[in-house]
């Protein structure tokens, strides 16, 4: 665990209590996915029952934007799906728009879950996002 | 003739707060103009000089549109700590540091 002077160090935060267990216990039982992988501190390979592979990069910030989004595929590369870990935790209706157009899907678990059902997942959007989305004619 | 800002800086959690015990890290956001890639990548410059001055630096950097959408600023009870501009970077930087660590200061 990083000591309080590395933390500046660690990108990108670390998580509050040090791990992502709760992600990995539902990926486990979700029924579309057959194997969950721990590739470093932030990123997991999921299998899918299709057998397509996702990269997934997965976070603790206060509200994931543009920038953070920019930042994240600048220091590690493309994933295929973003995740804000915690529920006090979220992220801008622009980056949800701009990962979206991206074809990558950025979700808090629990829509991750619902979105993994679908073939297309990037582009799932909760009922109060789709309402959003129409409002700033982006859909 | 003043400079338009290129971001500004705020400060919210636990560390601004008078009386807070032991502050786990020090809370702070960028606020850039906008999503182009010139205000992204100040953004980012900027987040990555105060990781670099402040120990325990914790920073969310939103667009001027996105903490709009959210209303970050309120929820957050965040401050503003001062401006910063491209031409005056580094001055700027080093005095926003110094303001927040004399919080650190004034709490013990």
């Amino acid at each position: 665990m990083a000591d309080k002077h590395d933390l500046n160090r660690v990108f990108p935060w670390p998580p509050y209590y040090g791990h992502f267990n709760f992600f990995e216990t539902v990926m486990r039982q979700h029924r579309c996915v057959s194997n969950v992988k721990k590739v470093d501190a932030h990123t997991y390979e999921l299998t899918l029952s299709t057998g397509g592979k996702l990269r997934v990069f997965i976070c603790e910030c206060y509200s994931y934007g543009v920038a953070e989004y920019a930042e994240t595929t600048a220091a590690l590369g493309s994933f295929d799906a973003i995740l804000i870990n915690s529920n006090w935790c979220g992220y801008t209706p622009d980056a949800k728009r701009i990962c979206r157009g991206d074809k990558v899907g950025l979700f808090k678990i629990r829509d991750f879950m619902a979105a993994l059902n679908k073939r297309d997942f990037w582009s799932y959007l909760t009922d109060a996002e789709i309402q959003s989305f129409k409002e700033k004619g982006w859909l | 003739m003043a400079l338009i800002p290129d971001a500004k800086l705020y400060g919210f959690g636990s560390h601004f707060q008078r009386g807070a015990q032991e502050p786990r890290d020090v809370d702070l956001l960028v606020l850039h103009r906008d999503t182009s890639a010139a205000s992204i990548a100040f953004a980012i410059k900027l987040k990555s000089a105060l990781c670099a001055n402040v120990l325990n630096a914790h920073v969310v950097m939103l667009s001027e549109r996105e903490e709009r959408d959210i209303t970050f600023i309120d929820r957050a009870l965040a401050f503003e700590l001062g401006e910063i501009t491209s031409e005056h970077f580094q001055p700027q930087v080093s005095a926003l540091c110094r303001r927040i660590l004399q919080y650190s200061a004034a709490a013990k």
